[in-house]
This record gives C-alpha cells, structure tokens and sequence, in this order.
C-alpha cells in the first residue's frame, strides 16, 4: 500500500513538474533552445533578403582597346543587381577626357601622349558600388592598326572610299561588288551580296548619321542595311534608273537618291522605311551635281543650267544661276556656301544667296573638279587636280593659301572629327598618306604600309579617327589618328 | 509532447506493478526488513531510458559511469554521466543517486542546424525491483548550448528536466 502511494506520488509529481515546465529527456530540453535558435536564424534569413546586395557581374568594355593617343575611344559597362535596384554609373579616369561622368556608355578621348590607361566605372545600385575598369592603349597617330585582307576571291582595288561609322566598323566595296564589313580590330564582320546584282564601286557605301549603311547596285537599286547586315528595307529602293551619284543621307534616317538617266524629278526622298517620295517637280533640267543636305535638313541642287536650288525640303526656296557650277557645292553648318565655277573660282555665298566673299581663285591655271572639304573647325579645302595643290580658305575671310607645301596631292583630302586633313601625296616619288593638323603641321611622318605601292582611294574618316582607305594590292588598311568628343 | 505523455503512463502504470510482484498480500508473520541494495564496482547495466538507450559500469562501488544516447525530433544527445549513490540514504531497494552529465548535442530545427554541448546536474533515486531489473527517475538542470552552422549564431540556456528509465543489470554483485 506505501509503494502504490509512492508511485501515485511519483505520477503526481511528475505530471506537475511537467506541468512546471520541465522537459522530458534531454532531447526536449534541447528541443527548446533549437526553437529560440531557429528564431533567431529566421529572423537573419528575413533580414538577409531584404538587406541590400551589391551590383554583380560588372563589365567595362571598350569597343577598340587600342586607339590613337588622343584619339577616342567608346567604353561601356554592363552590371547586373541582384535585387534588381536601378543602376547608377560613376566614370573616372586619371588621365584622357570622359565625354561623361555617368551612362552605360561613355566617350573617353585619350591623353595625347601614348601609353596604357585605365578608365574605371563604379556601379552603383545606390547603397553600395562594383567598380570595374578596362585599359585601353593609346599608340603614336599614324600607326597602322590593321591591314583587312579578304578571305574570298575579292579584292579592294577600285577607287571608292572606305566608309567608317562611328563605332570604328569599316564598310567597303570589293571589285567583286559585294559590301564587306569589318569590325574595328580589323576581323570581318560579314559581307553583302544583292541577289543577281553586285554593287556599284564607283563610289563606295555610305554610312548615315542613325549607322544605316547605304550601297547602291549596279542595277541602281538602293539597299540600306542596318549594322548587323539586316536590310532596313525590304525591298530595297528601286527608282527604275540608273544611279551614278551616291546616296544622301538626311539627319532624320531618310535619304535621297538620284536617278541620272532622268530628268531632276527622279530626286528621290527615301524615307526611313524605304518609301521613295519624288516632290521635285518643278525643275526644268537635270540634276548636273549630287544633291547636298545641309546641316538644318536644307536641300541644294545644281541642274544642267548652272542653276543652284536651295530647297526646304522639297520647296524651292531661293535660286541662283552661275556661268558653270563645276563641282557638288558644299555648305558649312552656318549655311555660308562653297561652288566652284568652271573649275577654277571658288564663290562663297551667304545663305540668301548673296556673295560672302570675293571669289577665291587659286593661281597658276588651277582646275577644281571636287567639291571642297569643310573640316570640323569650319576651314575649307579646296584641290587644283591641275597643280596637285591643297588650297585652305579661311572662313571668316575667305582669303585662300596653299594649306602644305606638298606638291603631289593625289586626290582631295579627308577630314577628321577634330580638324585634321588627311591626304594622299606622291609628291615624293612614293605614294604616302599623310595627316596634317589643321595649322599645316604634319600629325605623323609620311606613311605607306609595308608592301603597298599606291593608295587606291581618299581615305574615309570614322568619329573615333580611324582612318580607312583601299590599296592596289587589294587590301583594305587603317590606321589610328586623332579625333574629339563628340 | 504526446510520447511523453504514453512513456510516462507506462512508466507510472509499470512501477506499482513491478511494486506489487514484490509486495503481494504480507504474511502474518513479521516480515524481516529488507537489506539495501548495495551497486558493487564491475556492475554492468543496460538501461532503456526515454527516448534512448544507455549502459551503465559501476567503477567503484555506488559509483558508475554512464554512456547515454537519445534522439527525438531530429536531436540526439550523446553522454557521459557520473552516478554516486550515497550509500547512507540506500532504503531497502531505493538507491537515490546524484549524477553529473556532460553532453554532445546534434539538431536541425525549422531554420537552424548544428552541433552543442549541454552539462546537467540531477538527483534521483533508482528503485530496484529485483536483481536484475530496477526503475529510475531523476530531476536536474542542463545547460544547453547550440551553435547554428550557417549562421553561427548562437543560443543558450538553462533546462530543467526528468529522465525516467528501466535499468537490467548483468554480472557483478549488487
């Protein structure tokens, strides 16, 4: 009867210490501090997703790692965020000029003297930044940066230019009328083939300000070709003539094409979606001239009568006649124009029409049969073919002078983004291309690639200084030089 | 929280049963008292605890060392207790015994997974039923510390307790 008791006891007992708060066996003990401890770990597992993370997968990129010094380089960054905040991009660089202290994407224009820079980019999501970095090189201007020699039975010998856009693509048309595109380190990005056609190379392609690439067949169908070789317009342009000028490219993504088997109203307006519009309807004679656009959209056209149009767009706004306009007129971007008439005098009008200037006229029986060259800073290049001179006029006088005293200028001069001419001289006995900056001094020692014998074309001038031309042995070369923010 | 409850309707139901196989109706005659029990050093003991198993040597006499383990709910704890049965508070078959204890803790919980250490003291008192079978029960405190792996956090603290058990004893002279 005492051990029943005791054992009614000990379950009294028992209940009531369980009842206490008493655990039994040690697991349930340890049971309850897991509990707290797993309160406490969820707790930092809640405060860890919400907490920020910061920018991942930062990656800084420059188009070309290799430019010239002072020449211009595009560098982007890419950057993934974890909890997918907005990015925020912080540029610097020690040395060189960043066109922009934030953006994904940047200009930076290296420093004039060569060496290895860095251009460094913090990611930032707003709490915490990833910093990244791309080094890019800057080399002497006028150093060859590379020689394109294409794969297939093609070569690069006929005389048109070279067409760089302003990523540093060089576009080109082969003799075999095809369009190569190759990337800025020189590697070839594709070729373009019409269906049973080829392609014009008496002028080479034509780049617009949106990176449209437009080429003109032989069968003077008009193809514009987005970056990535995709056709912008499907069908291409087809004006049902012949096109012997070029396109023209406006800043709106429309250009005009000239069919010169017809009268001045085959002047077409393509717009950006490939539909051909002609509005010129009441010009009495052919176009003699390829068509300019101006900087504000404004249309100029020489007919066969020496008349020069200048239209808004399609509108006849002001005309002029001259005895004979004997080149394309160029127009500056504050609206001052440059013809020249019979190949000798260059007139310098005002916007209205008006004369700016006295007529410049270089001595010695010259012969002008290209338009003259409007460099960056507003200067005017004008070549006597008859001479092999290179004539600068200075735009606020209009006073004119041999720019170098290089006396074998092949072809008229190229431009550069930052003022420098470029040119082609055999003045020497050899075919060399030189750079000259825009006070006449030479940008590099007079240059010919190993192996080329003669330059084929006026050189093409890309936005970063890449300056492309063609030789006779078929290849196409370009070579680092020097440019500006844009 | 259940199982404890069944383990200890068992164990309360079993004691006054095993009680009573010794304490049947007492004769007329004056029954003689009982000699304590008396844990003899080399005794060997299996024990059945809740919720584990343990076997026990004694190293001297109503002196032992355990090796213990148990698991419930993803816990299991390893030990080593020390016993001392004082030998002047021994009533015919009750033994009480204090026990020291040092633990080894492994857990996953919800969010927390690791490893611990826990150290008890208890007091209790084992009631022999025979020679061979005998019940025990004791109360202590156990502090408990267990360490996430993740995270590192940490958590601590004091647990008070009751372990029951079953004991079969083999060999040696109790």
């Amino acid at each position: 009867m005492k051990r029943q008791a005791l054992a009614a006891l000990l379950l009294v007992m028992t209940a009531g210490l369980l009842s206490a708060g008493f655990s039994v066996g040690r697991p349930a003990a340890v049971k309850k501090q897991v509990s707290k401890l797993d309160d406490k770990v969820h707790a930092r597992l809640l405060a860890g997703a919400v907490s920020n993370r910061a920018p991942a997968n930062v990656a800084v990129v420059a188009v070309s790692t290799t430019v010239a010094a002072g020449g211009l380089a595009i560098i982007s960054v890419s950057a993934l965020d974890p909890d997918g905040d907005a990015l925020q991009y912080n540029w610097t660089a020690a040395s060189g000029t960043l066109s922009a202290a934030s953006g994904a994407s940047v200009y930076w224009l290296a420093p004039s003297t060569p060496g290895v820079y860095s251009v460094n980019c913090a990611v930032s999501d707003g709490k915490t930044a990833a910093p990244g970095s791309v080094g890019v090189a800057a080399v002497s201007p006028g150093t060859l940066r590379w020689t394109f020699t294409p794969s297939v039975a093609a070569s690069f010998s006929s005389l048109s230019s070279p067409a760089v856009d302003k990523n540093g693509n060089v576009y080109a048309t082969a003799d075999d009328g095809s369009l190569h595109a190759i990337y800025p380190d020189g590697s070839p990005k594709w070729v373009f083939t019409p269906t049973a056609d080829t392609i014009n190379t008496n002028f080479g392609p034509v780049v617009g300000a949106d990176g449209t690439i437009y080429v003109v067949a032989d069968s003077g169908v008009t193809y514009a070709l987005n970056p990535d070789k995709s056709l912008k317009w499907d069908p291409p342009f087809d004006p049902l003539g012949l096109v012997s000028f070029p396109p023209v490219p406006t800043a709106g993504g429309s250009v005009y094409v000239f069919d010169d088997n017809n009268d001045i109203n085959s002047l077409h307006l393509v717009g950006p979606t490939g539909i051909g519009v002609s509005t010129f309807t009441d010009l009495p004679n052919t176009l003699a001239q390829p068509p300019v656009v101006g900087a504000d959209g404004t249309l100029y056209l020489v007919d066969g009568g020496s008349n020069l149009y200048v239209m808004s767009p399609a509108e006849v706004t002001t005309s002029t006649q001259a005895d004979q306009i004997s080149a394309p007129p160029a127009v500056a971007t504050d609206g001052t124009i440059y013809w020249v008439e019979s190949s000798t005098d260059v007139y310098i009008l005002n916007p209205d029409l008006s004369q700016k200037f006295e007529p410049f006229t270089p001595p010695g029986g010259a012969n002008i049969s290209e338009a003259p060259v409007i460099a960056s800073d507003g200067s005017v290049y004008v070549f006597d073919d008859a001479n092999s001179l290179l004539y600068k006029i200075n735009p606020a006088t209009g006073v004119g002078a041999p720019f170098t005293a290089l006396t074998g200028v092949v072809y008229k001069p190229a431009a550069g983004p930052d003022g420098a001419i470029y040119l082609d001289d055999n003045g020497t006995g050899n075919d060399e291309l030189y750079g000259l900056n825009p006070n006449g001094t030479d940008k590099w020692a007079p240059f010919l690639p190993p192996g080329l014998l003669t330059i084929n074309s006026v050189p093409g001038v890309g936005a970063d200084g890449t300056v492309a031309f063609t030789g006779d042995d078929g290849n196409v070369y370009a070579v680092h030089s020097t440019s500006v923010l844009p | 929280m259940k199982k404890n409850a069944i383990f200890l309707v068992l164990f309360s139901s079993l004691l006054p049963l095993c009680l009573g196989a010794e304490g049947l109706p007492a004769p007329a005659a004056p029954k003689p008292a009982a000699a304590p029990y008396v844990h003899r050093a080399g005794s060997l003991n299996l024990g059945i605890n809740y919720p584990g198993a343990s076997v026990r040597y004694f190293v001297a006499d109503g002196k032992a060392l355990e090796l213990l383990g148990q698991r419930q709910d993803d816990v299991f704890v390893g030990g080593l207790r020390y016993y001392l049965y004082p030998a002047s508070l021994r009533r015919g078959g009750l033994c009480p015994y204090l026990a020291a204890e040092a633990d080894y803790l492994s857990f996953k919980g919800s969010y927390a997974k690791g490893k611990g250490l826990g150290g008890g003291l208890y007091a209790g008192a084992e009631y022999h039923l025979n020679r061979t079978y005998s019940a025990q029960a004791d109360l202590g405190a156990m502090y408990v510390s267990v360490k996430d792996k993740d995270t590192a956090l940490l958590e601590s603290g004091l647990e008070f307790l009751l372990n029951l058990g079953f004991n079969i004893y083999f060999g040696g002279g109790q």
